[in-house]
């Protein structure tokens, strides 16, 4: 599992997916993988899911909530809503890099350059 | 997806794993499937298995220390190499009679690629063995290393053949390689001389340990038998006899060979001479 980190997260990473999707509220694996496909078009399998989230988990990102079930919801962690705001502002800083140089230069400096 | 199949599948995966996110994951895979799982469900989680077994051993995240990490991917290796050697078997068994079938002009590359196959095959198992007799050493005392031990010390004995047969294997490949080449005469010279230097190696090895041999006999014959100092005992035990009749014999093979080589590039008229 790649662990959310600001410079090479990736959008569609399932833990980022996954914390994305929990920063609404508590969602059980099923509500998890349909908001998921929904937002991101992304599907992820069972056993991705879980495999993220169980790293999640173990990294104190997330957290179960309730008894113990087949639909046991879990919801984001203080450490996990960091984390993601950390990977956005990573993800954020390349997506105005882009958005930068790809921006038409301006008129006067390509004058200035032919000059 | 039948109850059946979804506990085959989550055998995939390690039992801490199965105790905790087990029961979530079977609902999981019973909400998403709706009751009849695509092949594609089936592989995700099977392969989801496959990497939380990955992690647990250390090939996969960072949940081990830097050492465990090393000892578990060479233990791995030593695992993979079992395997490696079962699909090795099968295709030597394919390949068995290979040159009766092929004509000899066609048959040069494979010859030799066939005998490097072995030899590679019996260096990884020769390799395999030293790795699986360190982890055992490392568990007896050197009493049992050295000779306290029966298995042990059968087991380094068999390690021993095969590591002559390793040499055996590389030997053999060498020699298929070297039937298909057609060295110029200054390249014979030059491995006629090469040969001539091994020669005179091996045999000054050869004197040098017959010398050490007969001063540690006449100072100290005990060392040799391995009983009790200044006991009596043979100064011709069996674990040197049988090494140095090898050193002599291969010196002495290794002569004739050196000699032939040398009177007949000789012969090559149109090769410098060796003198």
């Amino acid at each position: 599992m790649r662990e959310p980190r600001q410079a090479s997260a990736r959008v569609n990473d399932p833990p980022v997916l996954i914390l994305t999707s929990l920063a609404s509220g508590p969602k059980h694996g099923y509500a998890l993988m349909q908001d998921i496909e929904g937002f991101s078009g992304v599907r992820l399998g069972p056993g991705s899911l879980y495999g993220a989230i169980s790293r999640l988990e173990e990294r104190g990102l997330i957290e179960p909530l309730g008894a113990v079930s087949r639909t046991r919801p879990y919801q984001l962690t203080s450490a996990g809503r960091q984390a993601l705001e950390a990977t956005i502002a990573g993800l954020r800083a390349v997506v105005d890099e882009a958005t930068t140089r790809l921006a038409p230069p301006p008129q006067a400096a390509l004058a200035g350059g032919d000059a | 997806m039948s109850d059946i199949t979804t506990r085959a599948l989550l055998r995939l995966y390690p039992r801490p794993w199965r105790a905790r996110y087990g029961e979530e994951l079977t609902g999981l895979i019973l909400q998403a499937s709706g009751g009849s799982p695509s092949l594609l469900l089936k592989m995700d989680v099977a392969l989801g298995g496959v990497r939380e077994r990955l992690r647990v051993i250390g090939l996969l995240g960072n949940d081990l220390t830097p050492g465990d990490r090393a000892r578990s991917g060479v233990l791995v290796v030593m695992w993979s190499w079992m395997l490696f050697v079962l699909g090795g078997i099968g295709v030597e068994k394919a390949a068995e009679h290979w040159q009766a079938a092929v004509p000899p002009a066609s048959a040069r590359l494979g010859e030799v690629a066939f005998a490097v196959l072995i030899a590679a095959a019996v260096t990884g198992l020769s390799v395999t063995g030293l790795l699986a007799l360190s982890v055992w050493a490392q568990h007896l005392s050197v009493a049992q290393r050295n000779g306290g031990n029966d298995a042990y010390g059968a087991a380094v004995l068999c390690w021993v053949v095969l590591f002559a047969g390793c040499l055996f294997c590389w030997a053999a490949a060498a020699a298929s390689t070297a039937r298909h080449l057609n060295p110029t005469p200054r390249l014979l010279v030059l491995e006629t001389r090469l040969a001539v230097a091994v020669t005179a190696t091996m045999a000054a090895m050869t004197i040098a340990s017959s010398i050490w041999w007969a001063t540690v006999a006449r100072s100290a014959p005990w060392f040799l038998s391995g009983t009790a100092p200044r006991t009596p005992g043979t100064v011709a035990p069996f674990n040197l006899v049988i090494p140095v009749a090898f050193m002599l014999s291969a010196t002495l093979l290794a002569s004739m060979g050196a000699r032939s080589a040398r009177r007949n590039v000789r012969s090559i008229a149109s090769g410098p001479s060796l003198s």
